[in-house]
């Protein structure tokens, strides 16, 4: 019972999720092992061109934590980070389901629209 | 990627670890060491740590707006509604904060009077070291203890035990005339000492002419302010001052001593002075005049050397029960041995600690009651703070915070008070504080932990209370479920006006107690008596004095006594008549007087005749006893029958009917009157009742006609026997006070609550009368549970009143019946005042027009 419950409202959840927690979900899943800070942040300015700050990843990181779209643990101490922890981040199930709707809603809203119609001279 | 250890920069580390508020800082820090590192190498150190730099700035900037901005407005905010409320409900406040301020004020008081009695001799060097020797008499009808020890015991006890390194006598004087050239005046607190006195104690002096000022005979130290009486600007040393007509030499001068000692002298003569009179003599063991003073070896078992000296007069005088003890010097005045010692016994330190207690009691349930009271108003602000996200910790620290504020004004207050009352809490105290006494750091210490307490526990209640209310149930209106049964409040009435009524028991009882002590039928008439002081060569005019006076129609009678007739300070053991058991040692008083005194006094003979000055062998052979001794002699008719006391063999001529001749607090003892005139001490003259004015400018007349040399200085005997129950006069007028200091801050929280009620029943009060609910119907709808509540904690309070007043009156052999009067008395009296109290807000509601409450929905 309670997982249907649950279900509902992260479907509620999905609708609000903003476009940075978008971009932030897909880069872990796409980071896999390695989806830490750092990683995500590079990966993320890289793709979108503009230099995102530690910042801007902890907060929607946070957010999508207690949206329960992903999950963290604690890496193993590491000599080359003088021995401090990583958080390494994964998607959960909600997350991943998030992430297929994102994609359907998306790609069905792009359906039929030739992309180099909206190209501007 | 290279090896790095790159740490940026301790301190910021320190500063992002600190400002992190998460629990895996550690990961974060990381991730940022790793991000700087990656920028080293990408856009150079300098840039680098630019960044890092900015990262610590920007998260130190948010942290400090998070904690602290937004704290410091919520206290700011929660200031600015304490003060709003405190503002919009001004009744409240005022009833609470000069509750709250007296209570405290009292509190400062009876904290600055116990830090007082406490200090007594603390101030002496060797304290620990010095002991007062008492003497423990055992009667065979009763036991004395007393600090007044045989002249030769001192120099007896420095010689045989070792561990006692030294000894100083003590004679108290009283009061003696002093005279330099035209300066003549009575000058008190006047003793002897032997020359160790200031060695064992540690009195300044100022000034002196050699080692030890008090060893050459016929010197006199004095203090400053005497010297300056005497002698102004010069130098008092070496001056000849003349004491009682002896001339003394001025060999030193002391500072003013402290008022917190037990032995207050302003002046002190050498030892020797005593040579000069025939009674004394300084190898008797028999005759106690002096205290002794002994200071114990450095590491001597005090113990050891009490047992060893137990027996020391025993060994000495033939026949006498007794036994030594040492009392430390610190306890002399906290646990006085003689009743007669002193005011401030540590029964009154705990009797006033008590009180001060209890009143602060009273005072906080009142700012409970109050501020749980006037919280009920202000649910609904609690309810918006929690719907706005506060949490319980928060309404907590709120409301304990408010009465915190609350006592610390009343704190303030409370020391304008006590300033304020000062003088008048000096005139019932005999004490000398002045304002600063108060700036003290010990009461200052007090007085705050006293109001910390307050505030918290003032503010415990209604925080835990109000703190966990249901914000849904107080927005939607159902405030009121939690106040209906409120037992809290009325078990906290209770308690209040039951502390009210013991009081108001205890000060009748104390009150009662006194005036039946002062207005006793004493078996003489204390009334109208004068008593002069024979000192120096007064004693040879005393029969010239007496025959011319006499002359006069308003001089009633003319006597004289070793003692003032209100207190006879002699007791002794030395008596014996025939048939007498020769182990039994009894203790009777006993009077020297001259022929006219029974008639003077106005006492009665019951058998025999009084002593007459026609019958010349009257003198030293012939004695008068009290009815209580000739129930111990135990003949149907004693007089006329042998009777010896000390070496004078005679017979008893008449018996007197009892009269008191000291304090109240023991039966009327055994006591012997005996005709000889060459020990008077005291004048007695009886005067006119109707014209005291004329008959004393009379006396003074006659006085400095025949006694040009000595002022004349007289006081009325019933003042010197209203001094026996001074500690009893004064405790009566202090237990006045605080009693009605009580009464009245019980009654000012009551008159909040009632207050508080008719303001909740308006619309009930209004309804009534709308249906016709007469005037009286409603005031006892209101007022019922009040006098039920005053009945019920007279009803728990009374017993415990009565066990205390009785334990009180155990003292006295002659006392006061406390009977039920005094427990009708005080609850009807504070029903009275009650509901004095709550009448004015009652009538006020009763009377109120229903329209102006109803039309308002």
């Amino acid at each position: 019972m309670f997982q249907n419950v649950r279900i509902e409202r992260i479907g509620e959840a999905m609708k609000l999720l903003s476009r940075p927690e978008e971009l932030i979900l897909l880069s872990i899943w796409r980071l896999q092992d390695d989806a830490y800070c750092i990683p995500i942040r590079s990966q993320v300015s890289e793709i979108t061109g503009e230099d995102w700050s530690l910042g801007s990843v902890y907060m929607p990181l946070e957010r999508l934590t207690k949206k329960r779209l992903i999950g963290s643990f604690l890496s193993d101490k590491t000599p080359e980070r003088g021995g401090r922890h990583k958080r390494i981040y994964f998607l959960t199930d909600d997350g991943k389901k998030a992430l297929v709707r994102i994609r359907e809603v998306e790609s069905k809203m792009w359906d039929g629209i030739p992309v180099h119609t909206l190209e501007t001279k | 990627m290279k090896k790095c250890c790159n740490s940026p920069s301790r301190s910021g580390n320190f500063i992002l670890k600190y400002l992190a508020g998460r629990n895996d800082r550690n990961a974060v820090i990381g991730d940022i060491e790793e991000e700087y590192n990656a920028k080293i190498l990408s856009v150079g150190l300098l840039k680098a740590k630019i960044w890092y730099w900015h990262l610590v700035t920007i998260s130190a900037f948010s942290f400090i707006i998070e904690r602290f901005y937004w704290r410091f407005m919520m206290s700011g905010n929660y200031l600015k509604v304490a003060f709003r409320n405190l503002f919009k409900y001004k009744v409240f406040s005022i009833i609470n904060i000069a509750g709250l301020a007296s209570g405290m004020a009292c509190c400062i008081l009876i904290g600055l009077w116990i830090l007082d009695e406490m200090s007594y001799d603390n101030f002496h060097e060797n304290g620990d070291r010095i002991f007062r020797i008492s003497e423990h008499h055992l009667y065979s009808d009763s036991d004395l203890i007393s600090p007044i020890t045989p002249a030769p015991l001192a120099s007896y006890l420095s010689e045989n035990f070792p561990d006692i390194v030294e000894t100083a006598r003590v004679f108290k004087l009283g009061s003696m005339l002093f005279n330099y050239e035209n300066k003549r005046f009575y000058e008190n607190s006047i003793i002897l000492a032997d020359k160790s006195f200031f060695q064992v104690f540690s009195y300044k002096y100022l000034r002196k002419d050699s080692e030890n000022p008090l060893s050459s005979p016929n010197s006199i130290v004095i203090n400053n302010s005497l010297a300056e009486k005497y002698f102004g600007d010069n130098e008092a040393l070496g001056e000849i001052l003349k004491v009682d007509g002896i001339e003394l030499t001025v060999t030193g001068i002391t500072e003013d001593i402290p008022l917190n000692t037990e032995i207050q002298f302003r002046a002190v003569i050498s030892w020797s002075y005593l040579d000069k009179f025939s009674w004394y003599d300084s190898t008797e063991w028999g005759s106690s005049n002096n205290e002794t003073y002994v200071m114990l070896d450095k590491n001597s078992d005090i113990f050891k050397v009490e047992n060893s000296i137990r027996g020391v007069i025993e060994d000495h005088v033939q026949g006498s029960k007794s036994e030594l003890s040492l009392q430390p010097i610190k306890d002399i005045h906290l646990y006085s041995l003689t009743r007669a010692d002193t005011w401030g016994a540590i029964l009154y330190v705990y009797i006033f600690a008590i009180i001060g207690i209890l009143i602060m009691l009273i005072a906080c349930i009142n700012s409970i009651n109050l501020t749980t009271i006037r919280a009920i108003s202000r649910t609904r602000e609690i309810g918006i703070r929690k719907v706005t996200g506060a949490y319980r910790k928060q309404i907590v620290s709120q409301f304990l915070g408010e009465s915190l504020l609350l006592s610390f004004l009343s704190m303030i207050l409370a020391i304008i008070i006590s300033i304020a009352v000062l003088p008048v809490f000096n005139e019932i105290t005999h004490k000398n504080y002045y304002p600063g006494n108060i700036g003290n750091a010990k009461v200052l210490t007090i007085l705050f932990l006293v109001t910390l307490c307050t505030g918290l526990l003032s503010g415990s209640y209604p925080s835990a209370y109000l703190s966990a209310l249901k914000p849904d149930k107080i927005l939607r209106g159902v405030t009121s479920t939690g106040m209906k049964k409120p037992y809290l409040k009325r078990v906290l009435v209770i308690f209040q006006f039951g502390i009210s009524i013991v009081l108001i028991i205890s000060t009748l009882t104390v009150y009662n107690q006194v005036k039946f002590m002062l207005n006793k039928d004493i078996g003489w008439d204390k009334e109208n008596l004068v008593c002069i002081r024979i000192r120096g060569d007064v004693r040879d005019s005393y029969e010239i004095l007496k025959e011319e006076l006499l002359k006069f129609k308003k001089i009633k009678g003319v006597t004289a006594s070793l003692y003032d007739p209100a207190v006879f300070i002699g007791n002794t053991t030395g008596i014996y008549w025939d048939g007498k058991n020769t182990n039994e040692n009894l203790s009777v008083g006993f009077n020297l007087v001259d022929s006219d005194f029974l008639k003077t006094i106005n006492s009665d003979i019951i058998s025999g005749r009084s002593f007459s000055s026609d019958f010349a062998s009257d003198s030293t052979n012939y004695f008068i006893i009290n009815e209580s001794l000739a129930g111990y002699i135990g003949k149907n008719d004693v007089v006329g029958s042998k009777f010896t006391l000390w070496q004078n063999k005679g017979i008893i001529i008449g018996v007197v009917k009892d009269f008191h001749f000291q304090s109240m607090r023991s039966e009327i003892k055994p006591c012997v009157l005996l005709k000889n005139i060459d020990f008077l001490e005291y004048i007695i003259i009886r005067i006119d009742p109707y014209d005291n004015e004329s008959a004393l400018k009379l006396i003074r007349n006659k006085w400095s006609e025949i006694l040009p040399d000595y002022p004349l200085d007289f006081h009325f005997v019933n003042e010197s026997f209203k001094s026996i129950y001074q500690n009893e006069v004064d405790m009566s007028k202090i237990l006045r006070y605080f009693t009605i200091l009580a009464v009245f801050i019980a009654c000012l929280g009551l008159f909040g609550l009632v207050s508080f009620i008719g303001e909740r029943k308006k619309k009930e009060i209004a309804i009534r009368k709308v249906f016709g609910g007469s005037v009286s119907s409603i005031i006892r709808l209101i007022s019922g549970e009040f006098i039920f509540l005053i009945v019920i904690s007279s009803l728990i309070s009374s017993p415990v009143a009565y066990i205390l007043a009785a334990k009180w009156l155990e003292d006295f052999a002659y006392k006061v019946e406390s009977g039920l009067t005094f427990f009708y008395l005080a609850g009807l009296f504070l029903l009275l005042i009650a509901g004095f109290t709550v009448s004015f807000q009652i009538v006020k509601s009763a009377n109120s027009n229903p329209i102006d409450s109803i039309s308002r929905e």
